[in-house]
């Protein structure tokens, strides 16, 4: 267990060093939102790209492990943190990074605007 | 940035404008459709994304708002992708804002971003035609349903990329040249040709009148006498369509059967199974849609085996029949559907099917065989025109060497005539054939002589006919005048519409 949340802290790492090399700015890292947490909070430009780090085990996609009810759980966490900091009216994304780890070596594979605001029946 | 986009919806058969905004601003990337959509509507977002995806446009990363008005309506059906496609794109800024200008959109999108086919485009477009949209961007599949409308630029589209080109300027779209309908390219071989029809000298004749004046017909007769096949004859030999009434009909089937090929040549035939409930004969179901009869509109509804028709199937017909036209009401919608039909029926004279037969022996006893007469009510009697009986071809006739029959072209030729002097006798009237003449006007317009007058009185009385059957040997009289081009109604005439009137005293009395 414990391995595999280093392995996972190391993706973030990776996740958050790939996306500053592209020009994004890193707008907080881990947010905690009630009982939510935000993996990345980014910066593209005029955007606020929020991110869901992935890390791929053997067989299954990262991307897929993005559910429904995972996408909720960020929308809901994206609007509080949207509101908190000036509004909803700002440019706004979310975005999936997937990671896979052989052994040796981290690939990177980045989702841009991998889905829309997910809405339940928690909040407008 | 807002852009709004011009399309079309309907009620029943009526089309009615409406408008697709769509509102493109910062915020969270979602996609909200308004304005009463159904569940079809709805999937659109998850269509309309991936096919602007899949042909090469950027989805905005937006929060973005589609409004369908007017919003008190509800909107049916996917084909309001197009319309929602091509707002957001002027209203992100990728489409000029004037593009929308004067034209108007309609259209399902797949995933691959081709434009799919919509259903009932005809009653659309010709209300965009009447409140002078210009341009219209419409699905390839339904160019050649509207192809005959003028007065209206038409472009048929494949892909949403074409529509987006063509709106940004760059052209690529050849307008759809108007075809005119001809009543003279509606020479399409019959279905049943009668010259395949032997012997049944009698009923061929009966059908000609029938199509001639346009009256309700009953065909009796014993298992296998040639009903079906004879009713199936009379498409063949009724007038060709006006335009107008091409158009009526082709509007009807747009709506029900979705697409279809250019305007409707031939007349409607439309014979429903006996199983058929009052609900589709008549029209119904979550959005009122037409039934069998409206389907039958300027054509032939055929009911075979009559008696097995559930009685109040039946006896809803008896309406739309005096009115040539029904009205359906549902939670969603109240339409109003034209059903100006020509009845046919066939039924066998007795259950076992051999009452009456010259060479086979009923099995039925006189209770049974009056039991299963019963089942057709008085009032639906009432309303048909002509009585006629049929029995087998006996097969020394079927085998006969000699001449084929006259074909379905050589009667049609004499029913044009026919009707052709009825319409002009019945000229700005409101009604255009001898079995829509009003009884009020009957006497005035069906000009018989006095000696005819005289041999029809004599028949009332010994036939007992009412008043109601009075006026129906009279039209049908009228009728058999035109087709033998005599101006006046002559006492032959009269004795030959009265024999129609035979076998129904025969089987009913």
């Amino acid at each position: 267990m414990s391995g595999s949340q280093g392995l996972g802290r190391i993706g973030e790492e990776t996740a958050l060093r790939y996306l500053e090399r592209k020009g994004y700015a890193c707008l907080g890292r881990n947010v905690r939102v009630g009982k939510d947490e935000l993996d990345l909070v980014m910066r593209d430009g005029m955007t606020t790209v929020f991110v869901e780090v992935k890390l791929r085990r053997p067989g299954v996609s990262g991307a897929e492990a993005v559910n429904r009810a995972k996408r909720r759980r960020i929308c809901r966490a994206a609007v509080v943190y949207m509101m908190n900091t000036g509004g909803v009216d700002r440019p706004a994304r979310f975005d999936v990074v997937e990671l896979a780890f052989d052994g040796v070596q981290m690939y990177v594979h980045h989702i841009p605007d991998a889905f829309p605001l997910e809405r339940g029946k928690t909040f407008v | 940035m807002l852009a709004t986009v011009a399309s079309f919806g309907r009620i029943g058969i009526e089309g009615y404008p409406m408008r697709v905004e769509v509102d493109v601003r910062d915020g969270m990337p979602q996609m909200d459709v308004v304005g009463l959509p159904d569940a079809a509507v709805r999937e659109s977002r998850e269509r309309v994304r991936t096919a602007m995806k899949n042909s090469g446009f950027r989805f905005p990363t937006a929060s973005i708002t589609i409004n369908l008005a007017p919003a008190d309506i509800k909107k049916e059906g996917p084909w309001y992708d197009l319309p929602m496609a091509l707002g957001i794109l002027a209203a992100s800024g990728v489409l000029p804002l004037q593009a929308l200008e004067g034209v108007m959109a309609l259209g399902a999108l797949s995933l691959d971003g081709t434009v799919g086919a919509v259903t009932g485009a005809l009653p659309m477009l010709i209300k965009a035609r009447e409140r002078k949209v210009r341009r219209a961007l419409l699905p390839a599949q339904n160019a050649r349903e509207c192809a005959s409308l003028s007065g209206i630029e038409l472009l048929p589209i494949e892909t949403l990329g074409q529509a987006a080109a063509y709106l940004a300027g760059r052209g690529g779209l050849q307008p759809l040249i108007p075809t005119p309908y001809c009543a003279e390219n509606a020479d399409v071989p019959p279905e049943v040709d009668m010259a395949r029809i032997r012997g049944q000298l009698s009923a061929r004749r009966a059908l000609e009148i029938a199509a001639a004046g346009g009256h309700n017909l009953l065909l009796i007769g014993t298992a296998g006498s040639g009903k079906t096949m004879l009713a199936r004859c009379l498409p063949g030999i009724l007038p060709h369509m006006t335009e107008r009434e091409a158009l009526e009909t082709t509007v009807i089937h747009s709506v029900t059967d979705g697409f279809s090929g250019g305007l409707m040549q031939q007349r409607p035939f439309s014979a429903p199974h006996h199983t058929t409930s009052a609900a589709a004969l008549i029209g119904g179901g979550r959005y009122a849609m037409p039934g069998e009869i409206s389907k039958a509109h300027n054509g032939v509804l055929f009911l075979d085996e009559l008696p097995e028709f559930p009685r109040p199937v039946l006896e809803a017909l008896r309406q739309p029949m005096e009115d040539g036209e029904v009205t359906v009401s549902r939670v969603n919608a109240r339409c109003v559907y034209p059903a100006r039909f020509q009845l046919v029926c066939a039924m066998n004279p007795c259950p076992c099917g051999n009452y009456g037969s010259r060479t086979r022996r009923c099995r039925c006893s006189p209770h049974e065989v009056q039991r299963y007469l019963s089942r057709i009510s008085g009032p639906l009697l009432d309303r048909i025109d002509m009585v006629v009986e049929m029995d087998a071809v006996p097969p020394e006739e079927v085998f006969a060497p000699g001449a084929p029959a006259e074909s379905s072209a050589l009667v049609r030729a004499r029913v044009e005539k026919a009707r052709a002097v009825q319409s002009e006798r019945y000229e700005q009237m409101g009604f255009s054939c001898n079995a829509r003449l009003p009884a009020g006007r009957l006497e005035q317009l069906c000009g018989a002589t006095e000696s005819a007058r005289a041999l029809l009185m004599q028949c009332m009385k010994s036939m007992g006919l009412s008043m109601r059957a009075y006026t129906r040997v009279l039209r049908v009289a009228r009728t058999i005048a035109d087709l033998a081009g005599s101006e006046r109604v002559e006492e032959e005439h009269i004795a030959e519409a009265a024999s129609y009137r035979g076998s129904n005293e025969k089987y009913w009395k």
